[in-house]
């Protein structure tokens, strides 16, 4: 055998292989599009919950229809499976407070008791930095802090009010960012892993 | 090193021939990491082809190593390989013994 074999690795990259066609990071653009929008204008804001139906249903119908036909499908074990739920856990209990929060910025109800964009980006930041950590996904560390840039940016921007007066474009920028990341990673895996030409399967 | 007999030979170690075959010992190794995968996630990760992933397949399958599972995911057919608690536990085993082969190996 050429290679060693080391099964914690192998775990890992296991885990890792959904994150190598770019849907995860499209998907999580998506999301961010849809708050720069909600941070521009702000008469959405109510409407945000049905927008961000849209990434959750993309990324579904991506997995099922690129991504497991050209990679296949895996159950992971139950321990990886059980940080999971935990961790879906606590990002909807964060996103139900970013959401609330957004809402609330957005009639202007809490934003004379709290610095609400800082609040929220930091909830963010930490979704971002759980997300790393908990499912090896490496690359989401440099989102979070490029959404971290894009906090500071907006910030200057809504205190300066500079050549744009609105500092979701920063936001707006990084979603972007995100996306074209996750385009590039998924031009790559189509090309690398072609749609089989027949149904592969077990022939005994 | 004087065996039991008394003679000047190495101890006897149990290697799982199954599992040593190196295409076997990858498909197996991806299959202990998680708790089923279907054919076509072990043939991109092993880099194996079909036919010979199913040949080896059949022979892990025939000493009840692993367990395979035909059906259909929407109109594709998809089979899924998962260990047996047999498979998992002679995997370990074999692990194990291939560690305790190699200690005090001096580099």
């Amino acid at each position: 055998m050429e290679q060693k074999i080391d099964l914690k690795q192998l775990e890992k990259k296991t885990a890792q292989e959904i994150f190598k066609t770019g849907i995860v990071d499209i998907g999580i653009g998506l999301v961010f599009i849809v708050s720069s929008l909600v941070m521009i204008f702000d008469d959405i804001s109510y409407y945000i919950i049905i927008f961000f139906i849209v990434p959750i249903v993309f990324i579904s119908l991506a997995v099922k229809y690129i991504a497991n036909p050209r990679m296949g499908v895996v159950k992971f074990t139950r321990r990886r499976v059980r940080n999971s739920k935990l961790l879906t856990i606590i990002i909807t209990v964060f996103l139900v407070i970013t959401v609330t929060l957004t809402i609330f910025v957005g009639g202007n109800i809490v934003t004379d008791l709290i610095n609400p964009r800082f609040l929220i980006s930091s909830i963010i930041f930490s979704i971002f930095v759980a997300i790393a950590y908990s499912l090896n996904f490496d690359r989401m560390y440099i989102y979070a802090f490029l959404l971290a840039g894009a906090f500071y940016l907006s910030e200057k921007i809504r205190e300066n009010d500079w050549f744009i007066s609105e500092g979701g474009y920063a936001y707006l920028f990084a979603s972007i960012v995100l996306i074209v990341i996750g385009g590039v990673y998924l031009i790559r895996f189509l090309k690398k892993n072609p749609l089989p030409e027949k149904d592969i399967t077990y022939d005994k | 090193m004087t065996n039991k007999e008394g003679n000047d030979k190495q101890p006897q170690v149990s290697i799982d021939k199954l599992i040593h075959e190196p295409a076997r010992l990858k498909i197996l190794a991806q299959l202990y990491v998680v708790e089923s995968a279907d054919f076509i996630f072990i043939m991109r990760q092993t880099g194996l082809t079909q036919g010979n992933i199913s040949g080896h397949l059949t022979k892990l399958e025939d000493s009840e190593y692993v367990e395979i599972k035909k059906g259909y995911a929407g109109k594709r057919p998809q089979t899924m390989i998962s260990f047996t608690k047999k498979g998992r536990e002679a995997f370990k085993k074999y692990v194990l013994n291939m560690r305790h082969l190699f200690d005090g190996l001096i580099d």
